[in-house]
């Protein structure tokens, strides 16, 4: 032979594939016709509420984030608990002249000091539950935020909504948008969001919700009674939405936003996103996977096995296969021109070839496909009041999801070979240091 | 794992179970909605394959009708130089180009083509035949190349991966010689090793093909030949 060819993969591949994503959306479709609950609104319960927020060299976006906790829609009273976590920049000075401006019968700014950080969200967090849990006997709800995100003002009230009709309900959670959306990665994580706010709310519906991310809403009760975040793991947020569904425990999604500060550049968002795979990995792989079992319901017998497992390998697979296929086609293109061939660009196409083409099932149930997502597209678009640009919604696909699925193979291989993992830069003031 | 359940957390449990059911309907329809969808766009999928099956068969039953009337033409006393072939030749590219996209689509061992294959095979011994015609009494000058092939993996008869390289380069003098008018103009037929039409078989023991990729070019037998060997002898 001329040149060495790898063996093309055979079509069947695709098949898997496209069986577990229909299966995938059409429960969301579903749940979509079939599921929808209406928001429930607080009539009597308005307890007193802590916010805890992790700040580290946030002077960039602290004043933000609380200036959206005081003036939050809400009658009773709001604390804020800032837990400065060693911060090297003028964080602790910003919160300490906003308590001074804003303190007052009903709302109150608390700064809490980490003399020495460990790095981990976790660890801060806890410091402000157990700081609330000691010293703020009367609050009854606590909510972590990330000092760079910004929530709505009626979020509070509208979560308590949830609290109020259901005790079973432990935790709501806001859905988050990115606050920035400048640029290719702005706009792709944009989209992103928009998407899956909308899978959440799917999943709410389905009681197959379980993440609590970076705006959360708890039961103060939960953490006297399970005690805080993980601090070991790379996941908190995660965890502690299993820790929650573990205990057969709800967890619901407000349809108020939250604004966060998305990463700005790919190295940023690749070490996100690695760290979220990896985190994923190890509490399927070993924390929580005894989850996955038809006694944790919707969690157990869809969230966990299908869409988090299988659809992340599925995804993978994907790539792989993706990246073989571009291998194989150039061993072969440099095979045929090694005996004589010779690329030509023309568009010679019949219409029986065409024709032919539309016959094949993959074909049929690509285009399906396609038309499911321009489903999703609209009710996502519909659900957050946002418009999606369409172009932006194909690059999505490719070949934003395919960095995706790169990020949770890195997250993968990392988890089993035990590989070094980073948290990364939060999208703050470090580099000023 | 978790502890052992206290009285309140056996009735959320139970809560939540309830809750559980929902959704287990929710997954059960999403199981039923995905195998229809997949029995559907399988069986639209047979169904538009067969109809594509159905236009060659025509197309190929067409040729058939012409090349009837071209024997007609022929023992009615016309002049085989007076008829010539180009349009003929032409609508067996076109049929070639019809029978490689179905087997793209069905595979090339499908045995929904196998009788279509053969009745190609036979059209392509016909115009040979009358290729040759031309040639000797119109005194034309052009080369006619016949291919033996194999799609089998594993073939006794010869390499799939050989022959499959073998085609490429003659699509490459197809199109040098006759799109791009380099050289004299070449015929190419091509003919399954594993053919058991009698007529096949009869024109394999002509040229003595005992293996495939096989080359027939002007009459002489060759093995696997590179393109510059293949060039030398156009």
């Amino acid at each position: 032979m001329a040149f060495p060819v790898l063996p093309q993969l055979p079509l069947w591949v695709v098949y898997p594939i496209l069986i577990i994503a229909f299966f995938i959306s059409f429960f969301y479709i579903i749940v979509l016709l079939a599921g929808k609950k209406e928001e429930p609104k607080a009539k009597n319960y308005f307890p007193e509420i802590a916010f805890v927020i992790p700040a580290r060299d946030v002077q960039q976006w602290i004043g933000k984030c609380l200036y959206h906790i005081i003036k939050q829609d809400y009658k009773s009273k709001i604390y804020a608990v800032v837990v400065n976590d060693a911060s090297h920049d003028r964080t602790p000075e910003i919160v300490k002249e906003l308590a001074k401006k804003y303190n007052s019968r009903l709302r109150e700014i608390i700064i809490v000091n980490r003399l020495k950080s460990i790095d981990k969200k976790a660890a801060a967090v806890n410091t402000g539950i157990r700081y609330v849990l000691k010293n703020l006997k009367s609050v009854e709800i606590i909510a972590p935020v990330d000092a760079d995100t910004f929530i709505e003002s009626d979020a509070i009230k509208k979560a308590m909504g949830y609290f109020e009709h259901d005790k079973n309900t432990m935790a709501v959670i806001g859905p988050l948008m990115p606050y920035n959306t400048e640029g290719f990665l702005g706009k792709m994580q944009y989209v992103e969001y928009v998407m899956s706010v909308f899978f959440r709310k799917l999943l709410h519906y389905s009681s197959a919700l379980c993440v609590t991310p970076a705006f959360s809403i708890f039961r103060a009760e939960f953490f006297k009674k399970y005690g805080g975040y993980n601090e070991n793991t790379w996941t908190e947020d995660f965890d502690m939405a299993l820790k929650v569904k573990s205990k057969f425990y709800n967890i619901a999604q407000i349809d108020s936003k939250a604004y966060f500060v998305a990463p700005e550049n790919l190295k940023k968002l690749n070490t996100e996103r690695v760290r979220w795979a990896h985190g994923t990995w190890q509490a399927m792989f070993k924390d929580y996977n005894y989850m996955i079992s038809p006694k944790y319901g919707a969690v157990g017998t869809f969230f966990l096995p299908v869409t988090v497992v299988l659809g992340t390998a599925l995804i993978i697979a994907a790539l792989l296969f993706l990246i073989y296929g571009v291998i194989a086609g150039a061993t072969w293109f440099f095979h045929n021109l090694a005996i004589g061939w010779k690329p030509v660009l023309e568009f010679k196409i019949s219409f029986f070839d065409v024709s032919v083409l539309l016959s094949d099932p993959r074909f049929i149930l690509a285009a399906a496909g396609i038309l499911v997502s321009v489903i999703f597209w609209f009710y996502a678009q519909n659900y957050s009041k946002r418009k999606v640009n369409l172009i932006h919604y194909l690059l999505f696909f490719i070949p934003y999801t395919w960095f995706l699925a790169y990020t949770q193979l890195e997250g993968l291989i990392r988890y089993i070979f035990k590989l070094k993992m980073r948290w990364g830069e939060m999208h703050t003031q470090r580099k000023l240091n | 794992m978790p502890r052992k359940n206290t009285k309140e957390e056996k009735q959320r449990i139970e809560n939540f179970q309830r809750e559980s059911k929902r959704s287990s309907r929710f997954l059960l329809a999403a199981v039923i909605v995905t195998v229809v969808i997949l029995i559907f766009g399988l069986l639209l999928g047979n169904y538009l394959a067969t109809s594509r099956l159905q236009k060659f068969q025509q197309s190929e039953e067409m040729f058939l009708v012409d090349l009837i009337a071209l024997d007609f033409r022929e023992s009615l006393g016309q002049n085989v130089c007076d008829i010539g072939l180009d349009g003929l030749w032409n609508d067996k590219v076109e049929l070639g180009q019809m029978l490689t996209s179905l087997e793209r689509r069905l595979g090339k061992d499908s045995p929904q083509l196998t009788t279509k294959r053969e009745i190609y095979e036979l059209i392509e011994i016909k115009i040979m035949q009358n290729l040759e015609d031309i040639k000797t009494n119109c005194h034309e000058d052009f080369n006619i190349i016949l291919f033996f092939y194999t799609n089998k993996k594993n073939d006794q008869l010869g390499s799939a991966a050989g022959s499959e390289d073998q085609g490429l380069i003659l699509d490459q003098i197809n199109r040098d010689h006759n799109d791009l008018g380099q050289g004299k103009k070449v015929y190419i037929l091509v003919f399954d090793i594993n053919s058991q039409n009698p007529a096949s078989l009869t024109l394999k023991q002509k040229y003595n093909i005992t293996k495939a990729p096989s080359l027939v070019i002007n009459g002489e037998t060759h093995d696997y030949m590179v393109k510059d060997e293949i060039e030398k002898l156009l």
